[in-house]
């Protein structure tokens, strides 16, 4: 488009920008123009009008300033020419609703108005073709369904010669249609929307800032921030870090590779150690999470039970009108009440609103940063009453805290914090970083005093201060391994400190000096989120960890589970899902760690909070892309007002209708008024359908 | 039944005389103009529709927005007002 475009600021508000511009985007400039907009830092969502080129732009609220600069970097040149995933294009026969409304009432004012009187039955009867072909085809295949309704009550209308109500019927059917395909559309396409912005996001470095984005938005030179035990989602070059990558998904090899800075990694291999800062060098065009929609919303199995049987039951009452129009004909003798029965159906009301009532709960979950997989899984979840939580990552914060440190042989606080941090400083481990935090805090500086010091394997680290052997560790490293001998006193005290923590044995020259005591805290809803649970009726909260019974038994204490257990492996896990399932209960797996995993398959609802591992995740039914547990109940109450919503539905739709063939049948309201009647509460169902749940 | 006659008889003379007169250039020429009048009428309409539209959505977000702020205001003066009488 080589012109000159006249931009201007029509209206700014908090978190609302709009743009008019002297131009009228085609459809191609159109979906290029929202796709480079809703790629700008802080942008949400981006409308662009079909008629007026104006342009409509969500942002975060106080950026407004930021987003018009950005923006007027745009090149609104060359808009055809752009690496848009082309799935991105508005497909051709998108219409507004107002375009439905204006191109049924174009047609309706032509056939109405215009055409002379005489043609009129002639274009009826071709219009209905279309109609009458569909009908036919149904009856060929045995199929009794709500075409073959329709096509018989305007092919009656037609052989009455009542071409009026004819055709008044097709134009109802037609804005009826348009109407319904527009909503689930809509649905479709906010659920769509709505998942790229909130579930596929990654943690980017902006400056020395973390901040959360949506994938779509990275491009070339941002630093994507990878933790352990997730996929790395781009292709780049390591821009700081160390880690072990495991590029088997690539290559098939399955032993993991290490990568330091200026390694390229590849997207779609998993980062099993250590942490990446990543800087993009490709931008990136599909994500799965595109696969993923596809399968939500098309897959069968993924169907609420609900639908399902709302969907079956839409074709099955089909035959009931039939029967009815019949019946009704045969006792009174009067087509035209027999005619009631066929304006009204129930199945294209059922049909529709269950799927839309489901993805609007499925895209208000993603708002909250909540991947749900599929219809079926809100409806397990709703009529839960055992939940399984793991501990580690999902009821505590994964992240163990120095509590407090006990000294012996005149050694200090401080002291032995220094020493311990010292030690643990050059090694990557959950603990360690718990002892350097609490230096840090505390500002306990140190200098390097020992030697190089050893790393023994999930056991300790060994080295030398003015030497003499410095030990940091646990029990069985310091006491059996080592010898380090502990006094009868401190043993006795010991069995009371280990019920509330983890130990940690620091010793010199083979005497214990200092007892660092570590605590994992639970999360700060933890408690909350049982009591909601219970509240919302869950019989039976359990905990299963891997974690040792002093720890486990402390956390379920705390938090008032109905049963807990220690020190199981991840078979036990999955055992006993699969035993409360035999038991006849609804059982919902929440996990987090890749030892979850077959839990998290085997349970009705597999839930993964999404600090854990990208495989936990994958398995996952739900998907939690936050730390707060809360979201838990909420996602339970979201699931049943979705039961009560889809319950509602079926009565209401029923109970209109009926209404509609009774008035019919009773000729209170005519033919065409009950066809009107029915398809405008049909609209209006799915429309309140496509409302917020809480 | 004659009168019925009469009338599809004369509808399809209506017919096959309107074939006729639009290979008329005048009359073709006359029909383009209308129908490119009709097309322009309809190009302005959705204009106004979408001006409108937009217009309207301006208005209640605006109106979102005064309402919003008004909330918050109320509210911090609640809170002054609590401060200072604890004071």
């Amino acid at each position: 488009m080589e012109k000159l475009l006249r931009i201007t600021l029509a209206s700014k508000l908090s978190g609302r920008i709009r743009l008019n511009t002297n131009y009228v985007f085609d459809r191609f400039e159109r979906s290029a123009l929202i796709y480079k907009l809703e790629k700008l830092k802080f942008v949400k969502r981006v409308y662009i009008y079909k008629y007026t080129g104006s342009i409509l732009i969500e942002c975060l609220e106080d950026k407004e300033e930021e987003v018009i600069e950005k923006t007027s970097h745009i090149s609104f040149n060359n808009l055809h020419e752009t690496d848009m995933p082309p799935s991105l294009i508005e497909p051709e026969d998108s219409k507004e609703i107002y375009e439905i409304f204006r191109d049924q009432a174009l047609k309706f004012l032509f056939f109405k108005v215009l055409m002379p009187m005489p043609f009129r039955p002639i274009l009826t009867v071709i219009r209905s073709i279309p109609f009458i072909k569909k009908g036919f085809n149904s009856l060929i295949n045995r199929n009794l369904n709500v075409e073959l309704l329709d096509a018989t009550a305007i092919g009656i209308s037609i052989i009455d010669r009542d071409f009026k109500s004819a055709s008044t019927i097709m134009t109802l059917l037609n804005i009826g249609e348009e109407l319904e395909d527009y909503t689930l559309k809509k649905t479709r396409k906010d659920l769509e929307q709505s998942l790229a912005l909130n579930i596929d996001k990654v943690w980017i470095l902006d400056g020395n800032e973390h901040r959360q984005v949506p994938l779509k938005n990275i491009d070339i030179g941002d630093k994507v921030i990878v933790n352990m035990g997730n996929v790395i989602p781009i292709d780049g070059r390591v821009w700081q870090g160390d880690g072990m990558v495991n590029q088997s998904s690539l290559t098939g090899e399955s032993v993991p590779v290490r990568k330091i800075e200026e390694d390229s990694v590849y997207a779609g291999s998993v980062l099993e150690e250590g942490s990446l800062i990543v800087e993009v060098i490709k931008g990136n065009k599909n994500t799965k999470l595109y696969e993923i929609i596809n399968l939500i919303s098309e897959s069968e199995k993924l169907k609420a039970e609900e639908q399902l049987k709302a969907e079956n039951m839409a074709d099955s009452l089909v035959k009931f009108s039939f029967i009815g129009a019949l019946a009704t004909l045969l006792l009174t003798k009067n087509y035209l009440k027999a005619k009631a029965f066929l304006m009204v159906d129930y199945s294209c009301a059922l049909k529709l609103t269950a799927p839309i009532a489901v993805m609007t709960a499925m895209r208000e979950s993603s708002n909250n940063g909540i991947l749900v997989k599929g219809g079926k899984y809100l409806e397990l979840l709703s009529k839960a009453d055992t939940i399984v939580f793991d501990k580690t990552g999902t009821l505590t914060e994964a992240k163990p805290e120095l509590v407090d440190i006990i000294t012996f042989n005149g050694y200090s606080k401080k002291e032995a914090l220094r020493i311990a941090a010292c030690l643990e400083e050059h090694f990557p481990h959950s603990v360690a970083n718990a002892v350097v935090e609490r230096a840090i805090k505390e500002k306990v500086s140190h200098r390097e005093l020992h030697t190089k010091p050893e790393y023994i394997v999930s056991h300790g680290i060994a080295s030398t201060i003015d030497g003499k052997r410095v030990l940091i560790g646990s029990e069985h490293f310091i006491v059996e391994d080592e010898g380090v001998e502990i006094p009868d006193e401190i043993n006795r005290k010991l069995v009371e400190i280990k019920e509330n923590y983890s130990v940690l044995y620091l010793s010199i020259d083979r005497k214990l000096i200092a007892l660092l005591l570590i605590k994992d805290p639970v999360k700060a809803d933890a408690k909350d989120t049982v009591r909601n649970l219970r509240e919302l009726g869950i019989k039976k909260i359990v905990m299963l960890t891997g974690d040792s019974e002093n720890a486990a038994s402390s956390v379920a204490n705390e938090l008032g589970m109905d049963y807990y257990q220690s020190q199981v492996l991840p078979k036990d896990k999955s055992d006993f899902i699969k035993r409360e399932k035999e038991l006849g209960n609804i059982t919902v797996m929440v996990g987090d760690g890749i030892n979850d995993s077959v839990a998290l398959s085997n349970a009705d609802v597999g839930i993964a909070m999404t600090s854990g591992a990208d495989i936990a995740k994958e398995i996952a039914d739900i998907t939690i892309s936050s730390n707060e547990l809360n979201h838990l109940v909420n996602t339970i109450m979201l699931s049943r007002k979705l039961e009560k919503r889809l319950k509602n539905n079926y009565r209401n739709i029923i109970f209109i209708n009926t209404l509609l063939i009774i008035l019919g049948v009773t000729q209170r309201v005519s033919n065409t008024t009950s066809a009107l009647a029915h398809n405008a509460s049909t609209v209006y169902v799915a429309f309140d359908n496509m409302k917020k749940y809480l | 039944m004659y009168k019925k006659v009469l009338k599809y008889g004369a509808s399809f003379i209506f017919g096959a005389a309107s074939a006729k007169v639009l290979k008329s250039k005048v009359v073709k020429d006359a029909t383009v103009r209308v129908i490119a009048e009709g097309m322009k009428a309809k190009e302005s309409f959705d204009k106004n529709v979408d001006d409108m539209k937009s217009k309207a959505e301006d208005l209640v977000a605006e109106a979102r927005v005064k309402k919003m702020y008004e909330e918050r205001e109320k509210s911090e003066k609640i809170i002054k007002e609590e401060i200072i009488t604890q004071e």
